[in-house]
């Protein structure tokens, strides 16, 4: 998707409604919501108003089940498993509140992972790896096992993980929710530095005090944007 | 290549519980093992069997009546029927034809008896079976004209009574209280033990007609063994044999079933038919334990499954498809039954060798030796990787259809 457009994620009644037994529950309800090139968003709300869920819609892990996604200028309209694959391996990056590391394997390949699922060559894989941990200001822990690292590293690998395909969006669920408030700290400031760098982000949190390193607050309450 | 980064995420995952991963092979190694063993002793079993029968002559035929075992037989040879065979003109193929007739005595050396069967014979029997004096020499022709009380003995009891076997030739020995003369000593044969662990003796059956049979049975002989040109076609010879010897015998067509002719030939036929069935028994166990193995393996690859949901949730986050999936643990299924299947390859072969050492050591004349098989080493690899595609499929594609969010949520 070479096409530069001004807005690079554009949704129009976006809803999401999941089946719990014979009960209809509708995560997301009608979201009309428009993120630029560059900007940081936060997503705000109370646990069970649909930030989690509208986030994933955003980062093609879930598939909506009424409403347009456009994406960069392209309206995704085959949201299909294999093709959302591709798209969350290419286009979007993806930081967990729980790291979601490998056990048993090194910071450097984890962070490897998402380039030799892209069909990159092992050689290329892990210089491109290596430079996205030294980033991060993890060079010199890249022969670490993952459960070697403290939370804040071990978020760290994450993040360099998220960014080493290049992608248009950097999505944060709870970047901080697992670490304490100094390591928080270290963590936004790198996530900002990001920004500053020119990179969308698009942040879950519900602590105020995370969201202010954003540009943006988005409210949710029961599955509807409200400001 | 993700296909390295998938074996080598396996090995890992294998390394990581040998314990484990050891007792879910079990059923594979077992399997395999039994496969290996039971083809590599098979063809082991067949080349010294091929190898003894061309070693002591290829064209030989023995005739026996059927109820040799029963006292009572009412039909027995004698050496006029063997001269009348000899003269047959329809059995142009016949080259060399000799009788044998057992009978268990005491030989006595030194004033310690030792049980024997004295197997009263011609020349023609050294020749057919080519047999060949290792010290001394035969007994011969005019030996069994002239009724001499000589007689050939084997190498092991030539060394039991003497010491070695060139001391064995000339010596006097008492059988039944008459003197006989040890004219040479034979090489022994795997098969050539006497009854019930006896040694043999071979006598010119002239002298032990005139000395020793019971009076009832002397003339008799109690089977004919006969060789035949190289390429005699011989279902046709057994035939016309079979017919002649009724013919000299005066026996009805209902009495056919009385006589038999087996072939050496033949005798390798019937071995490889009781071989085929023993084998196809222990496959048919070593493939019950293959499946038991294989459900293992699916059980095992189930629970792991499971237990690495978030993996496969992070997996997929980061860009795996649903194929890429499917293959990381199908690979995982097939890197344990073949770790299995070369562990197994490993205990059959190991297995067959120690059989081998052992009868090396228990019959050294038996000259067995070990054949590697690779049959058997492409059939053990491809069945293993076979049960690990079949049996790593449902839970791999179990794997493959788990739904990204729930996974990484999965506790």
């Amino acid at each position: 998707m070479p096409v530069k457009n001004p807005s690079l994620i554009q949704v129009a009644e976006l809803t999401k409604t999941y089946w719990n037994g014979k009960l209809a529950v509708t995560a997301v309800k009608s979201a009309n919501l428009t993120v630029a090139h560059g900007e940081f968003i936060a997503l705000m709300g109370p646990s069970g108003s649909g930030k989690s869920t509208l986030m994933n819609l955003l980062a093609f892990l879930d598939a909506p089940t009424s409403g347009t996604y456009s994406f960069n200028g392209v309206d995704i309209v085959n949201f299909n498993e294999d093709y959302r694959a591709a798209l969350r391996n290419t286009v979007i990056g993806f930081v967990f509140q729980q790291f979601h590391l490998l056990p048993r394997t090194t910071a450097l390949e984890n962070v490897m992972l998402p380039l030799l699922y892209a069909g990159v060559k092992k050689p290329e894989a892990r210089q491109r790896a290596w430079q996205m941990l030294a980033k991060v200001g993890l060079a010199h822990r890249y022969t670490h096992f993952s459960n070697e690292l403290s939370g804040g590293q071990q978020q760290r690998v994450s993040i360099a993980r998220a960014l080493v395909n290049n992608p248009l969006v950097l999505f944060c669920d709870e970047p901080t929710g697992n670490l304490d408030s100094a390591t928080s700290k270290d963590i936004m400031v790198l996530i900002t530095k990001l920004h500053h760098e020119g990179k969308t982000i698009i942040m879950v949190t519900h602590e105020p005090d995370i969201a202010e390193y954003a540009q943006k607050k988005i409210h949710m309450r029961d599955g509807v944007i409200i400001k | 290549m993700l296909f390295f980064t998938h074996v080598n995420t396996a090995v890992k995952q294998l390394t990581s519980n040998k314990g484990k991963a050891t007792l879910t092979m079990l059923g594979i190694i077992i399997g395999i093992g039994a496969v290996i063993f039971i083809m590599t002793t098979g063809e082991i079993a067949k080349n010294f069997l091929l190898n003894q029968i061309t070693q002591f002559g290829t064209n030989v035929m023995e005739i026996t009546p059927a109820g040799i075992i029963s006292e009572n037989d009412d039909i027995s040879f004698t050496m006029d029927d063997i001269t009348k065979i000899k003269q047959s003109a329809v059995l142009p193929e016949l080259t060399q034809i000799t009788g044998l007739y057992p009978l268990i005595k005491t030989l006595t050396y030194n004033g310690a008896d030792h049980n024997v069967t004295l197997y009263s014979t011609t020349p023609e029997m050294f020749s057919i079976n080519h047999f060949t004096a290792s010290v001394g020499r035969l007994f011969s022709t005019q030996d069994l004209r002239n009724k001499a009380r000589v007689i050939v003995i084997g190498e092991q009891f030539a060394k039991d009574l003497f010491g070695s076997t060139a001391n064995a030739v000339n010596k006097l020995v008492k059988i039944n209280g008459r003197s006989f003369t040890i004219t040479g000593v034979i090489q022994d044969t795997p098969f050539g033990g006497g009854s019930f662990g006896s040694e043999i003796v071979y006598v010119p059956i002239t002298t032990v007609q005139e000395l020793m049979a019971p009076a009832k049975d002397r003339g008799k002989i109690s089977f004919i063994m006969l060789e035949f040109a190289n390429n005699t076609d011989a279902t046709s010879f057994k035939n016309r044999l079979l017919y002649e010897v009724r013919r000299i015998k005066n026996l009805s067509e209902a009495d056919a079933d009385k006589i038999t002719a087996v072939s050496r030939q033949q005798f390798l036929e019937i071995f490889n038919t009781i071989l085929l069935g023993v084998q196809l028994f222990i496959s048919a166990v070593a493939g019950i334990s293959l499946l038991v193995g294989g459900i293992g393996i699916m059980n095992i690859m189930l629970v792991t499954v499971k237990e690495r949901t978030k993996e496969i949730g992070l997996r997929k986050a980061i860009g795996a498809n649903n194929r890429s999936i499917l293959t990381q643990f199908l690979i995982e299924a097939v890197v344990l039954t073949t770790c299995g299947g070369l562990i197994g390859i490993l205990f059959g072969l190991s297995l067959s060798l120690g059989v081998v050492e052992i009868l090396k050591i228990v019959q050294p004349t038996w000259g067995v030796h070990f054949v590697f098989v690779p049959n058997a080493l492409i059939l053990a690899c491809s069945v293993s990787v076979t049960i690990g595609i079949i049996f790593g499929l449902y839970p791999a594609l179990k794997a493959s259809r788990l739904h990204p969010i729930e996974s990484l949520r999965y506790e």
